[in-house]
């Protein structure tokens, strides 16, 4: 074995430069980013070393060349690391070895869910390296290369979707033989000893294909000879989508790196290619950042942040940076692409490379997902960011929970409609209910309502029918709330003194405004076929458009102190649309403003409340994104405010907004599902968030731009899994907790000292649970909150000063003891 | 704004809810100018959560209706409101732009002339003032052509008194725009 584990007082050896690729990150934890150089270097004939060394430790008058290598075939002579495994003195994580002492390499192409491949190097020792990853997009190696590639034959092209792996790979293999393993996907043994019998696949010189793949290969051999680009032409691109089955590598793989026709010789093999989705994904992005660069704000300061990897645009190299429409710009390749739907709404939308990318990236995603078998589209649902929060919690439970293999990741429950006939079959001769309230609830839940179902089941989720009311009680009920109605709006209606008040026509005005913007293209709203009653509105109305003003107004005068305030108009609507009785809507409106309200408090609390609770419920679930989020100062989550607001109503399609409101409204899981939905579509997007999107404003846009084209079916199953792992993940740390407490109360001794402090210290780890992240977990068994007014005064009453500053204190108490 | 950016307008639109913005490519004096225009919802309560938006914002444009006086009057309240929350350098050289819109509506109905919002645009020190129509597209380009303008000749002030340490959030061809769109 040639590892030495000498640690030298000389920096390093002498070496000539074979290959290098720089930007190879090491990711020590979620916000730590290591930026490297890999290189392969030859000491003396026949001595090959691989390296990675941090950037920072290179000298600048070697860094270029560095940079160089790979699209100069003249040798430099560059210090790399004395052979060790780990070499303390640079940086916990520089290594260089030799190559005989590698056994193995496990590669991670780039992929829909990771933009960026990695590549692990097992070392003979048993040990093993960590994850590099490859950030191709801002290595000034690649874009050298890519550079020289354009002004060269066609055929280099090609190069310019091979990502960083593939050239470490292929070029380890013109050097010592390389084996792919037949066991897994991407492992590749270093065989440096012929008689060694490991159990890997011969080395093939062609990838066989399956039988129903068979026309491609002609396609994509005529394609790479004419043109690399057109190498996943529509065809293929689609077939290779259908049949999950890649296109072979053309020929000229070997890109920029000019190897000796010899060099290649035995060591022909299946290259980690990515998938051609990320593939062009990947070429798509070249090309639009590098013409866009200066357009967007690529290359914008980022000096203050952490994420200050992307500063490297690769800008310096662009003439004019004017925008053109986008489409001729694309490699014909992507302009197939563009024939989607999907992805020709996104351009006509166009606002910045970046958003546009991360939109294309989404819808691709989105597909590819969808062509994966049921069963294990949910699979990585919730698991994300955690890979490095275990070690900071020392909770390992996560791992257990997390794991693939594990048979405790939860599954959702999503089923077919309540249909009236059902609906009907829960109550007895009488119109009792007789299946029980959370028999109910949770069919609901599980299967929203069919469309005429839905007006008695909302008359009774809104809190206006009790769910233990006769049918005649019920009769009764209804008419006692619409003379209550009729007497409520009579404070208004027709009392000059009241209508003529400067105040009352301020809000009429405001209601008026909205009422003519809200939900017009749905058909009960859209007609104007009556004159205006309104003196300052210049527009026709309609019957219904009207009725919605009255209730509106009546509502103001109803409810005093909070009054008509913007958005009450969206959660209106659909309410009315359902029950359309003026009167029964106007009190099952009153039942949903009793939960709803506070969004709409003049000191904002209550949205400040929601955006705490997911705030913390993000920490929780998702560290990573969460970090990412705080990295690009959309930590207040701003970007959700209208999904609170309005319970998605801007979000989703009208029937959509129904079906989810069926859902929101059970309390079945949680009096606050609404925010499981919220994280539900964040997790959905969460990837392309993180690789994509670095400030505020772009992720601000990017969400505001999701509207109508969420998939609300995949949301909810997603929300619903979310829910159990945020249960689990709380139970688990609840758990952790009690039995560390127990272990310090079971060693009181003073010989127990240090224990007790390593348990202490384990227990502060934990992550941190307060109240409001604790009443996720409220439900309508649990709260016995059923949108009764008791509910409502309480909420009232923090309308008052005093209860206010009240409120207020809970929150700098509440902010106080959230971590960070 | 979506007349400006996209040559729409919709009767269709829904009240803005949050804040959202559009970005439009001008060409000022031979510079390629990229603006962003920011929307945050009308209401006074939700201003709190707009407060993000207003900081490092290099105009900012107030909108009233000249059909209904009520958003006119409030134009002072929010000058003031914008320049306690985007606190900038000089508060007192501040580019604001006033446009009073809906010129398209009957002449009958109009409440607040020309002429009164002229005059409050001088005591403030000589706001720029426009009359326009999102739904006839008058008025629209000349005024964003203005905000652009006095945004952009804002920003180099502030690149020549600047110090490094406190760099201004805005790069050389790029301009954020705050637009209260009040109606």
């Amino acid at each position: 074995m040639e590892v030495s584990n000498s640690h030298n007082d000389t920096p390093g050896v002498p070496a000539k430069l074979l290959f290098s690729k720089s930007k190879v990150f090491v990711k020590p934890s979620a916000n730590t980013k290591i930026p490297g150089i890999l290189a392969i270097v030859e000491r003396s004939p026949g001595d090959y070393l691989l390296a990675w060394k941090p950037e920072s430790s290179i000298p600048s008058d070697e860094a270029q060349k560095f940079d160089e290598a790979v699209s100069d075939d003249k040798p430099a002579t560059v210090t790399v690391p004395e052979p060790t495994v780990i070499s303390e003195q640079q940086s916990p994580y520089a290594f260089s070895t030799g190559l005989k002492a590698i056994k193995s390499i496990s590669v991670k192409p780039p992929s829909l869910n990771q933009w960026y491949g990695s590549m692990v190097i097992n070392f003979q020792s048993g040990e093993s390296s960590p994850p590099l990853w490859f950030h191709d997009d801002e290595s000034p190696s690649t874009i050298l290369q890519r550079k020289a590639g354009q002004e060269e034959t066609s055929e280099r092209d090609n190069n310019s979707t091979v990502w960083g792996g593939d050239e470490i790979i292929k070029r380890l293999a013109s050097l010592v033989n390389v084996q792919k393993s037949n066991e897994q996907g991407y492992l590749y043994i270093l065989n440096n000893d012929q008689n060694l019998t490991l159990p890997t696949a011969p080395v093939k010189k062609q990838r066989p294909l399956s039988a129903s793949f068979a026309d491609a290969p002609k396609v994509d051999k005529q394609a790479a000879t004419s043109s690399g680009r057109a190498r996943s032409s529509s065809s293929s691109f689609n077939q290779a989508l259908s049949y999950g089955v890649y296109p072979m590598p053309p020929p000229s793989f070997m890109g920029g790196i000019a190897l000796p026709p010899s060099a290649i010789g035995e060591s022909v093999f299946d290259p980690p290619r990515m998938d051609p989705l990320v593939a062009t994904l990947k070429e798509a992005k070249w090309n639009l950042l590098e013409k866009f660069s200066q357009v967007t704000r690529f290359s914008r300061n980022t000096a203050g942040q952490t994420f200050n990897a992307h500063s490297t645009a690769p800008a310096q190299f662009l003439d004019h940076p004017l925008t053109r429409p986008i489409v001729p710009l694309l490699p014909p390749s992507v302009q197939s692409l563009a024939n989607n739907e999907t992805v020709k709404a996104t351009m006509d939308d166009y606002d910045s490379a970046r958003v546009f990318l991360a939109k294309w990236a989404a819808g691709l995603a989105n597909q590819s997902e969808k062509s994966e078998p049921f069963d294990q589209r949910y699979r990585h649902v919730g698991i994300w960011g955690h890979d490095d929060w275990e070690e900071e919690t020392a909770l390992g439970v996560f791992e257990v929970l997390n794991s693939d293999s594990d048979n405790s990741i939860p599954v959702h429950t999503r089923t077919s409609p309540v249909t009236l006939e059902q609906w009907n079959s829960f109550f007895d001769e009488q119109g009792v209910l007789s299946v029980g309230q959370p028999y109910v609830r949770e069919a609901v839940f599980r299967g929203c309502l069919a469309a005429d179902a839905r007006k008695d089941a909302w008359l009774f989720l809104t809190g206006v029918f009790p769910w233990d009311s006769s049918e005649e009680q019920r009769e009764l009920i209804k008419k006692e709330r619409r003379d209550a109605y009729q007497s409520l709006k009579k404070q208004w209606q027709d009392v000059p003194e009241v209508t003529g008040s400067e105040e009352f026509c301020e809000q009429k005005h405001r209601i008026d405004k909205d009422v003519h913007r809200t939900d017009r293209s749905v058909s009960l709203f859209a007609n104007e076929n009556l004159p205006n009653p309104g003196s300052s509105m210049y527009t026709s109305t309609n019957h219904h458009m009207e009725v919605v003003k009255d209730i509106l107004c009546t509502y103001n005068v109803y409810n005093k102190e909070l009054g008509y305030v913007q958005g009450m108009s969206d959660l209106l609507t659909p309410v009315y649309a359902v029950v359309i009785e003026e009167e029964l809507a106007f009190w099952a409106f009153v039942g949903f403003m009793d939960r709803m309200q506070a969004n709409f408090y003049r000191d904002q609390s209550g949205m400040h409340r929601q955006l705490l609770t997911m705030d913390m419920m993000l920490q929780f679930m998702d560290p990573s994104l969460y970090k990412h989020l705080e990295n690009t100062e959309s930590f207040n989550l701003f970007f959700c405010f209208r999904w609170l607001l309005v319970w998605f109503k801007r979000e989703f399609s009208w029937e959509d907004v129904l079906s989810l409101w069926d859902v929101l409204f059970t309390d079945h899981l949680s009096t606050q599902f609404h925010l499981f939905v919220a994280l539900a579509i964040l997790d959905q997007h969460r990837n392309v968030i993180m690789d994509h999107l670095k400030h505020f404003d772009e992720i601000l846009k990017y969400i505001n731009d999701l509207a109508l084209t969420i998939d609300l079916d995949e949301t909810l199953q997603r929300a619903e899994i979310l829910f159990h792992q945020f249960q689990q993940r709380m139970e688990a740390v609840d758990k952790k907790r009690s039995d560390l407490k127990k272990d310090i109360k079971e060693h009181p001794g003073w010989s127990d000292a240090e224990r007790r402090m390593n348990t202490k210290s384990e227990m502060d780890k934990l992550p941190h649970i307060n109240a409001l992240l604790r009443s996720l977990l409220d439900n309508s068994t649990s709260s016995n909150s059923e949108n009764t007014p008791s509910t409502r005064s309480r909420a009232n009453s923090m309308l008052s000063d005093d209860a206010k500053s009240r409120d207020d204190d809970s929150f700098v108490h509440l902010e106080k003891s959230s971590p960070q | 704004m979506n007349q400006y950016v996209n040559k729409k307008f919709s009767t269709q639109y829904k009240a803005t809810i949050g804040a959202d913005f559009l970005t439009k490519e001008v060409m000022v004096d031979d510079k390629l100018v990229t603006m962003q225009i920011w929307d945050t919802a009308g209401q006074e309560r939700f201003q709190s959560l707009g407060v993000a938006f207003y900081r490092g914002a290099d105009c900012c444009v107030l909108v009233y209706d000249v059909n209904t006086p009520k958003s006119f009057e409030s134009l002072s309240s929010w000058v003031d409101e914008f320049l306690v929350q985007a606190s900038p350098r000089n508060p007192d050289s501040f580019p604001f732009v006033v446009l009073g819109n809906k010129i398209d509506v009957d002449e009958s109905k109009r409440m607040v002339s020309a002429r009164r919002a002229h005059q409050w645009c001088e005591s403030k020190g000589g706001i720029p003032h426009f009359e326009t129509s999102a739904k006839e597209a008058i008025n629209v380009e000349q005024a964003f052509q203005t905000i652009a303008k006095n945004a952009l000749a804002m920003e180099s002030d502030v690149e020549l008194y600047s110090d490094l340490n406190d760099p201004i959030r805005i790069d050389n061809d790029s301009t954020n725009d705050f637009g209260g769109c009040a109606c």
